[in-house]
């Protein structure tokens, strides 16, 4: 029983991880994105449209990344390139994305899309560690995505931590003018860290339609870009710390369907409500932001 | 030249608005194949077609005005206040209690909209709080909480204020005391005195910002809290004060909304007026008259899209996405790259912020 | 490229010219910041680049490494044309740039701040990191902390340390990776920041690598240093070169005439506006000093035993008293960073916000400062040391910007409602008395250069009605000659006018220009001098904190 709900938990934590580990990278670098939301959604819709047409879940995983990659990049260019206010970009790509794939998705698959369901991800058993009695056959046994997420979290935290190309990363938030003094392309790096977490976003919203729903209604993210968003914020950015909140957030969401399930008549809403108020209290904490990028969400321009 | 590039200038976001709307619209029922002439032409006549229409618009545009005035108050006083439709809900949720579980009463309107100020300015608090003492950024936190207010209002119309019969998710209709005066029943039912009331809150706001000292004393506090300290201003009290406006204004949009509109409380109750708010306020260039014109084109917008949706069959929710460009266009133009390109061009000077004009 | 390598190793080519600059010019706008200048370095010396501020020494060294192009002239470095497009390229070329303002990142550690540099790339270990930091440090005979600690935790010292170690072990472009040594290394104000005890470290640092063959630029406005470390000396004075020499030939006197010119009309000692001695200054606890002359006119302000740490918990001022009377003014002179904005914060009243442990009392007509609103309705005008940060707000207007002190913005707006025309009407005037340019109200005040917003906020301060006391914070600073001398001109009519008017500057000039009673404010501590008016090289020793009792 507990085990089967740390399973929901981490199919469910999934695409907040993916997105999370993203945003972690850009807010490392400098950059806030709050237009990942919208990214995610994006990628959902490409994941449904692709997966739908080719009949087989792979080609969905692949456009939701290019889509994910594409939306990003846009967010980039007003925000990195031209130096527009990171918030209002990020503002202005959610609701882009909520009435585009609303409105797209309506001319596409009509008035209630109920006839739309989609080739889902298969699970795969992993070799060994699925024979595991009791544990195995349920936690190892998941789609790809999931232990794609899983394992860019230590490939994460010692890329920032051990890597020449990390210590890039984390001058960028620091310190981008030191960044600069050495002559590194401050923008342009941004721009590919930006496309990477595009396109781990795009995933994230693959993993939402190809998985969890095998299916894509308007606004099927509901929130999860944010809640990625404050994931970051509660984990303090670091990428274990994003697995804890995401892992949070998936048992969270697990105990509010088992609950709808069952006829126990608990507010799920306050499940729901619940990775925004850790995340609340987290920050209500001294110290609550202490490692938060220095130079986050300021746009950079040269002198 | 000045003057006419002067106009040019203003007029730009708005033509490239209404550009990017009916763009958007032909694209999205080509690709549905429908026949983007006749798109276009239902959501330009949808939105302006007739003086039922145009009561339409006022009516939709007076969430949007109140949200608007409490973006522009906040961004103005140096405060990224995401969390207008948090501060909205909060608002709904309070006059919602106060209109279905107390009266009937004479007043009972004026209460609800009290209680919809109240909610929205302690809505906006904790965002002050953790600003003030922990210096933590109101971005994230006023996002976070938009969501905990959706989920609130959820669990209230499923919970304690669900309706006596238990059928849907929603409140019982208000006391009728608790509705708000209609403007002219005779010619619209629909016209009630909130579209006043918001549009004199917004020259309030403006006004206040503009015009008095503790306007400049709440936009100096926001701006750069080091600068108003070393002035003797009491920079806590003013930011504390910015916030909890912000959030009042954006509160009373959503009791006016329950009060004047929906009459019940539900969990859509805002279409996220709190983000189009944004769009609305810097499309007006956070002052108050093209904040209410920015109103007025999402309202009519909205209006549009729906005759749209019900005539050609292109949705309606394309018109959110017309929001988001408009406001990524006008990101973009204020970016020092394009603007000095502009002022090259002589469509331009340089100019504050604070007060130009 | 290589061969400026090599006469970078090579100590017995001492004397070859390394850097050699032409005619060289540069205009920003209508300001020409150099006129024709010509400037050479040579391998394994030390030259200091001596000037005021604004004379065009930055410049000069930005034309060489590269962050600007001459519009004229010849730059040449290793006997070739040399013009690059970036710092880079120039490092690249062997021009080394320690910059004022540390380029470290403060999240890292000393070794992973090496290893961006050296553009390092694939996996880092750090304990091989930490080692190659210290081989490194030991190369260059630099003592620096440990590798494995984050830049943010260092002394000022330590990251400056790290800092000439980043410059001196190369940059990302060298093909091998290997560290190679600059042909030349150029630091900017390297003592502004320092202690006494760290500058020592430094000149030793800088004197190894003289005598290894690197041609050693110091551009500073310090006498005392030239006459110390430098073996020539180029004195730039209003973008020309007015002296270029060994400095052997120079002493204090003749340096500092060269410096400020001739022409520059030394404005009358005002007489005695400060009649008799009205500052008690002391450095030891609890003795303030008795007045017997003024006795009748009781202080406008009085500090009393002001001791605070900043946030690391570093004692940054020390039982700091002193009063002030009307028609006084005292010159806090000191090195920058020895409690001065601190005080002034103090005095301002927001020590509070940003200081711990703050104790003491600060008292105007003998009414206690514990906020801002207080001082300011006390009458305080206040030029802060960080005019940008402290002293505007910029994205307001500069009408807006004029009525940024709580008495101003009550006048103009007794009720709550300003007047706007007369609050702009007024603007026009200050701004034009001031010379604010561009004299627009409506314009933004961080649309300003840095000496335009000095102005602005000079004129709000202390354009108005006549205040009760003046805190001032390097008032000229970034001003041109002209707009130098009326600023002290007029702190010294406020003076005389009745206010009681305190100065703070890290310049000796003006200490000696503003003519009042001098104190010198070193490492969080209030010095008396011998006398009211002491001797510059006494006040010289007190700032660099010779002749102080332990």
């Amino acid at each position: 029983m507990i085990v089967e709900f740390l399973a929901a938990g981490l199919a469910l934590g999934t695409p907040i991880l993916l997105a999370a580990l993203g945003e972690l990278l850009v807010e490392r670098s400098g950059v806030l994105d709050i237009g990942l939301e919208g990214t995610m959604l994006v990628g959902a819709f490409a994941a449904a449209v692709a997966a739908q047409q080719a009949g087989t879940p792979l080609p969905g995983v692949l456009a939701a990344a290019a889509a994910g990659v594409a939306v990003a990049v846009l967010f980039g260019t007003a925000a990195v390139l031209l130096g527009a206010d990171q918030i209002i970009v990020g503002t202005a790509i959610n609701l882009l994305a909520l009435g585009g794939t609303g409105a797209l998705y309506r001319e596409v698959y009509g008035e209630t899309g109920t006839s739309l369901v989609l080739p889902t991800l298969p699970r795969i058993e992993l070799p060994v560690l699925s024979k595991l009695p009791v544990v195995g056959p349920v936690l190892f046994s998941q789609h790809a995505l999931v232990y794609l997420a899983l394992l860019l979290v230590p490939v994460m935290a010692f890329f920032l931590a051990r890597t020449g190309l990390g210590l890039r990363v984390r001058a960028l938030g620091d310190h981008p003018r030191a960044a600069e003094s050495l002559g590194l392309p401050v923008r342009r790096d941004r721009m590919i860290v930006l496309a990477v977490a595009g396109a781990l976003a795009g995933l994230a919203g693959a993993a939402l339609s190809l998985a969890s729903a095998g299916s894509f209604v308007e606004g099927v993210t509901a929130g999860r870009g944010f809640v990625a968003l404050a994931v970051v914020v509660f984990g303090r950015w670091s990428p274990w710390g994003v697995l804890a909140g995401s892992l949070l957030f998936g048992v969270a969401s697990a105990l509010q369907f088992q609950f709808q399930a069952t006829a126990i008549r608990l507010p799920y809403q306050l499940f729901l409500m619940l990775p925004y108020v850790l995340t609340l209290l987290a920050l209500l904490l001294p110290r609550g932001l202490a490692r938060a990028p220095l130079a986050l969400g300021a746009s950079y321009e040269r002198d | 030249m000045n003057r006419l590039s002067a106009l040019v200038l203003r007029l730009l976001p708005a033509a490239l608005a209404v550009a990017v709307a009916l763009g958007l619209a032909a694209i999205v029922a080509a690709v549905g194949g429908h026949a983007p002439g006749r798109a276009v032409g239902a959501l330009v006549s949808g939105s302006l077609g007739s003086a039922e229409n145009v009561a339409d618009v006022l009516v939709r545009a007076t969430p949007l005005v109140l949200t608007g005035a409490a973006v522009m108050l906040a961004f103005r006083s140096g405060i990224f206040n995401i969390g207008a439709e948090g501060q909205f809900l909060a608002g709904a949720l309070a006059a919602g209690v106060v209109g279905t579980k107390t009266g009937p009463f004479p007043g009972q309107a004026l209460v609800a909209l009290l209680s919809g100020v109240l909610a929205g300015a302690a809505w906006a608090s904790l965002p002050a709080l953790l600003r003030i003492r922990r210096g933590v950024s109101e971005v994230i936190t006023t996002i976070l909480l938009n969501f905990v207010a959706l989920y609130l209002v959820s669990f209230a119309v499923n919970g304690p204020l669900q309706e006596q019969s238990r059928t849907y998710p929603q409140s019982d209709a208000l006391a009728s005391t608790a509705d708000l005066w209609r403007l002219a029943p005779s010619i619209d039912d629909r016209l009630h005195v909130g579209v006043l009331l918001a549009l004199l809150v917004a020259i309030a706001a403006g006004a206040l910002l503009s015009r008095t000292s503790l306007g400049l004393r709440l936009r100096s506090a926001g701006l750069n809290a080091d600068a108003a300290r070393l002035a003797g201003f009491p920079v806590v009290r003013d930011l504390a004060l910015a916030f909890a406006l912000s959030g009042a204004i954006a509160g009373l949009g959503g009791a006016v909304e329950l009060c004047g509109v929906t009459h019940r409380l539900y969990e859509k109750l805002s279409p996220g007026y709190g983000y189009t708010a944004i769009a609305v306020a810097l499309l007006g260039g956070l002052r108050v008259p093209g904040m209410v014109a920015g109103a007025l084109f999402f309202a009519a917008l909205g209006a549009g899209a729906s005759s749209m949706e019900r005539t050609v069959g292109v949705s309606a929710v394309l018109a959110v996405a017309v929001q988001g460009a408009t406001l990524l266009a006008v990101a973009v133009l204020g970016t020092p790259a394009v603007a000095r390109r502009l002022e090259r061009a002589g469509l331009r000077r340089p100019a504050a912020t604070g007060e130009t004009s | 490229m290589s061969d400026v390598r090599e006469t970078a190793a090579r100590a017995d080519e001492s004397g070859r010219p390394v850097l050699e600059m032409r005619g060289v010019r540069k205009r920003f706008g209508a300001v020409v910041a150099l006129d024709g200048v010509d400037f050479t370095a040579r391998a394994g010396e030390i030259h200091a680049l001596l000037g005021e501020n604004g004379a065009g020494k930055s410049t000069l060294m930005q034309v060489a490494s590269g962050l600007y192009s001459a519009d004229a002239g010849e730059v040449r470095l290793g006997g070739r044309d040399a013009r690059w497009g970036s710092a880079v390229e120039a490092r690249a070329a062997g021009i080394a740039m320690v910059h004022q303002h540390f380029m470290l990142v403060p999240t890292l550690t000393v070794a992973e701040n090496l290893a961006l540099a050296l553009g390092r790339r694939g996996w880092l270990d750090p304990a091989r990191l930490a080692e190659e930091t210290r081989a490194f440090a030991d190369a260059f005979r630099i003592s620096i902390a440990d590798p494995g600690r984050r830049v943010e935790e260092l002394s000022v010292g330590d990251r400056q340390r790290v800092e000439i170690l980043k410059a001196l072990v190369g940059d990302r472009l060298a093909p091998d990776g290997r560290p190679h040594p600059p042909a030349l290394l150029v630091l900017d104000e390297p003592t502004a920041v320092l202690v006494p005890d760290e500058v020592d470290v430094l000149f030793e640092l800088l004197e190894g690598l003289a005598a290894r063959g690197t041609a050693v630029v110091i551009v500073t406005h310090k006498l005392a240093e030239v006459l110390r470390i430098a073996d020539r000396v180029t004195i730039l004075r209003a973008g020309r070169v007015i002296a270029s020499g060994p400095a052997g030939e120079h002493d204090e006197r003749s340096l500092a005439a060269a410096m400020v010119g001739t022409n520059r009309d030394r404005l009358p000692v005002a007489g005695s506006t400060t009649a008799g001695d009205g500052v008690a200054a002391t450095g030891a606890r609890g003795a303030t000093g008795a007045t017997a002359a003024g006795a009748a006119n009781p202080p406008a302000l009085r500090v009393d035993a002001v001791s605070a740490r900043d946030a690391r918990g570093a004692v940054v001022l020390d039982d700091v008293s002193f009063e002030v009377r009307p028609g006084e003014l005292l010159v806090v002179a000191g090195v920058e960073g020895n409690g001065q904005g601190e005080l002034v914060s103090v005095l301002a009243g927001i020590g509070r916000d940003r200081l711990r442990d703050l104790r003491g009392c600060v008292e105007i007509d003998g009414r206690p400062v514990a906020r801002a609103s207080d001082a300011r309705g006390a009458g305080l005008a206040v030029v802060p040391a960080d005019r940008g940060r402290e002293g505007l707000v910029h994205e307001l207007s500069l009408w807006e910007n004029l009525l940024l002190a709580e008495p101003l913005l009550d006048r103009a707006a007794p009720r709550g409602w300003i007047d706007r025309d007369r609050a702009m009407k007024a603007a026009a005037g200050r701004i034009a008395e001031f010379g604010v340019q561009p004299a627009d109200p409506l314009r933004a005040a961080g649309a300003l250069s840095g000496g335009n917003q000095q102005r602005l906020v000079l004129a709000r301060e202390l354009g108005g009605e006549l205040p009760r006391v003046v805190v001032a914070a390097n008032p000229s600073r970034g001003l041109d000659l002209a707009a130098t001398a009326s600023v002290r001109a007029r702190l010294r009519t406020l003076a005389e006018a009745g206010a009681a008017v305190v100065v703070f500057s890290s310049d000796l000039d003006e200490v000696e220009e503003l003519a009042g009673t001098v104190a010198v404010l070193f490492r969080g501590r209030l010095l008396r001098a011998s006398a009211p008016r002491p001797a510059r090289d006494e006040i010289g020793r007190l700032m660099a904190g010779l002749g102080v009792a332990a």
